[in-house]
């Protein structure tokens, strides 16, 4: 799995967004928020295929939680990704 | 209101507005974050001023150095990034046509100079988000200025002369202007000292190559020519002048000049830029000038090209903030209307309006300017 290049994170202090920058029309446009965990992810996996494994992993790392939680809200976070077109496959 | 009161004024309401300009110019923290918190009508209208000065990605980058608590309403805050992806984009996109036209030109023998815009844009730190304008190409002779207008037309393109003498086109959806002039200056005894001054000066190839992000294109063949350090800044503050004396200007363009004396220190002389200056009846003009980019935006004196004193430069700020960009937010402003008439009767009455500036600093400069617009513009009709 890979994520959609076609959208754009920005951070400004605690507020994190993702923006579809392939929409023209300033009121058209769709946007994400993302908690902090989901925007590290982002920034981190530019250009790079993962799975819900590798992802759950690096979880436990940054976070120290049980792996089994961290799979079960990685697998979440990327089903909802791949709904909404911001992840590929 | 008298212009004092009004000026006090101004200068209270848009405490926020400057901080934040000058926060994300420099990438450093804000100084004073007295003026803030703020509410939501007001955070609107630093939001609206803005984009009406064209420096919205500036004040953008600013807003990453505000506390957290003290940010924009989430509405506002999604909206200006969602503006900074925009900004993003059409930066991509314009120096995608830069260098389209720039391999066309150059395929046909013809080798343009980039002027202003994206080479102004290579000034920031974040480059992409300064807001991009129409490409600028200057050429040295009048054979390839000639030739390059004619090649557009063979392709079909509607070319357009301006007032002005330069010509103008819509290139894949981006305006594209040609100058057969760098410096914007029409005094006409100067003509002679400019085209010896440009003569002296070397073109310089690696602008782009100081920020990996501003590069156009590393896999072209072609590398993009830019004027040197000091004919750049001559250029930048020529062009902010003739704007200021003429059509109004906007915050954008002195956001470039400061960058530029930013960057382009120890790359110049600045004895070297203040003879030009003089010779070219700038000095007072740009004794204004510098006077605005150190009080209002924050340039440190270090950076300027010589020692001088400073001016009030009230004047300056209100005919930017009366004008916006290039003029195009002054209420008689009709983008639309194209006529004779109407275009004259806007630039007469914005001459009028920015008559303190030329009475104290330029005045032959804006008469020439004047006359040759005029004589554009009947040559036009």
């Amino acid at each position: 799995m890979k994520i959609n290049e076609n959208f754009k994170l920005r951070i400004i202090k605690d507020h994190y967004f993702i923006v579809d920058s392939t929409q023209k029309e300033e009121n058209m446009v769709d946007v994400y928020k993302l908690n902090e965990a989901a925007a590290w992810f982002w920034s981190t996996l530019s250009g790079k295929e993962f799975t819900a494994t590798m992802l759950a992993e690096c979880l436990c790392d940054r976070y120290g939680i049980a792996y089994e939680r961290a799979l079960a809200d990685v697998e979440t976070m990327l089903e909802d990704w791949l709904k909404w077109g911001l992840a590929e496959e | 209101m008298g212009a004092g009161r009004r000026m006090m004024e101004y200068t209270k309401e848009y405490t926020p507005f400057f901080s934040l300009l000058r926060s994300g110019l420099w990438e450093k923290d804000l100084i004073d974050l007295s003026p803030f918190p703020i509410s939501q009508e007001e955070w609107l209208e630093v939001y609206t001023r803005s984009c009406r000065q064209t420096v919205q990605g500036i004040v953008y980058r600013g807003l990453s150095y505000l506390p957290s608590q003290l940010l924009p309403p989430e509405e506002l805050l999604v909206r200006w990034m969602v503006e900074s992806v925009r900004l993003e984009e059409n930066n991509k996109r314009t120096n995608k046509e830069i260098m389209a036209l720039y391999t066309f030109f150059v395929s046909n023998g013809v080798h343009p100079i980039l002027k202003k815009g994206q080479a102004a844009a290579a000034l920031y730190e974040v480059p992409s988000l300064r807001v991009c304008g129409d490409i600028d190409l200057y050429f040295r002779t009048k054979e390839e200025y000639k030739c390059a207008n004619l090649l557009i037309a063979r392709q079909g393109i509607e070319i357009h002369r301006r007032a002005d003498g330069s010509y103008d086109y819509n290139w894949h959806g981006i305006e594209v202007e040609h100058h057969a002039t760098l410096v914007d200056l029409r005094n006409p005894f100067l003509s002679a000292y400019l085209k010896k001054l440009l003569q002296g000066n070397d073109f310089d190839e690696n602008c782009f190559s100081e920020n990996s992000s501003s590069k156009i294109d590393e896999s072209s063949l072609y590398k993009i020519e830019v004027p040197s350090a000091s004919i750049t800044l001559l250029m930048f503050n020529a062009h902010i002048m003739k704007h200021a004396l003429l059509s109004g200007i906007g915050l954008r363009q002195l956001c470039d000049m400061a960058r530029a004396y930013y960057r382009f220190s120890g790359l110049y002389q600045g004895e070297e830029l203040r003879l030009i200056y003089q010779k070219t009846g700038m000095m007072k003009w740009s004794r204004l000038l510098h006077s605005f980019l150190t009080e209002y935006l924050g340039l440190e004196k270090k950076y300027l090209p010589y020692e001088q004193d400073t001016v009030p430069a009230e004047k300056l700020l209100e005919a930017i903030l009366w004008g916006g960009n290039f003029g195009q937010h002054a209420g008689d402003y009709n983008r639309k209307e194209r006529g004779y008439f109407s275009k004259k009767n806007y630039m007469i009455k914005s001459i009028y309006r920015n008559r303190r500036i030329s009475m104290d600093c330029a005045l032959f400069e804006a008469f020439c300017w004047t006359a040759e617009l005029i004589c554009g513009q009947i040559h036009e009709s």
